[in-house]
């Protein structure tokens, strides 16, 4: 069953429908929402609260955009308010793409074969600043295009996409160094 | 190794499939149990404001005719039983007052939370 067909059913009363949207989107909205806060149970207090103020809002979607973009939205702002620091994405300077180097781009290979890939990438992505781990999440966990990240963070395309090269350099690098830090300790 | 950018697109995403964080299982559970309570809230809103304005008013205006058509079916039928004929035209203007009375009182209750609804679903959308 579709989105559009458990909404109406909430929307007629039925609740139950409602834990099906809960069971499909919880895992993203905390993940999106651990990405700002940083902290799991904070992360957890976020999505409660954007999933009440989704179902509140609900009668008033109107299927003019994906409903996800639209929930992410309420989770994005739901989890800002709750940092208190509106200015995290404020700034940002223009800059190209940067490069990556071969070496970043030969151990990441390396790693897609590995069995604790998961575990280092989440760690990796820890490290990284919120903005930049944030919206890697969104553009290459969650496969949003640059308009629906546009339209959750209200970033502008320009800014999404500058943050996007810088925060895939930085995640390569870190990936990089943890790589060298691990061989250092088996030797 | 030089890598076109979808490429590293490519890559890059193979490396994060699967990297969403897990929330503790009760997770659900206490979204549900908010959504239930939110959902007897409104419930007992909606309940006590099914009548818009309009309504209320045609509502009001239906109640009074309805008293003045049986006053009216009385006074015609009234030829076989003058007494009863006799004991409602003089209790007229009580009937017509009480009449008044509960449904100016059903009007004024009904408007207020009309008013209240309004204003709850104004502070709900400036939440949002």
């Amino acid at each position: 069953m579709d989105e559009q067909k458990w909404i109406e059913r909430i929307l007629a009363g039925d609740t139950q429908s409602f834990s099906c949207l809960v069971a499909k989107y919880e895992k993203m909205a905390f993940t999106i929402a651990f990405r700002i806060l940083e902290n799991r149970e904070e992360a957890e207090e976020a999505v409660q609260d954007a999933f009440v103020r989704m179902y509140r809002a609900l009668p008033e979607f109107q299927f003019g955009s994906k409903f996800s973009t639209w929930f992410y939205k309420i989770v994005y702002r739901v989890a800002l308010s709750a940092l208190r620091q509106q200015r995290m994405f404020a700034s940002y300077e223009e800059a190209g793409p940067i490069d990556l180097s071969v070496d970043e781009l030969d151990s990441a290979t390396a790693l897609l074969e590995r069995e604790n890939r998961k575990e280092v990438i989440a760690s990796v992505l820890k490290k990284l600043p919120a903005d930049e781990a944030l919206l890697l999440t969104l553009y290459y966990l969650e496969e949003c295009s640059v308009e629906e990240i546009r339209q959750i963070t209200e970033l502008t395309p320009s800014n999404i996409k500058v943050k996007l090269f810088r925060g895939r350099k930085r995640f390569y690098e870190t990936l990089q160094s943890g790589k060298k830090f691990e061989t250092t300790d088996l030797l | 190794m030089n890598m076109k950018e979808n490429e590293i697109d490519q890559l890059t995403r193979g490396l994060m499939r699967g990297t969403a964080e897990q929330p503790s299982p009760s997770l659900n559970a206490r979204i549900m149990a908010l959504i239930m309570q939110e959902k007897r809230r409104v419930f007992k809103y909606y309940v006590k404001a099914r009548f818009t304005p309009a309504g209320i008013i045609g509502s009001c205006v239906a109640y009074l005719f309805i008293v003045v058509g049986i006053l009216f079916v009385a006074k015609n039928y009234a030829g076989e039983n003058a007494a009863l004929y006799t004991v409602m035209k003089s209790s007229f203007p009580i009937l017509l007052t009480a009449a008044s009375a509960v449904s100016f009182f059903f009007l004024f209750t009904q408007l207020d939370n009309w008013m209240k609804r309004e204003e709850l679903k104004r502070k709900h959308l400036s939440d949002h």
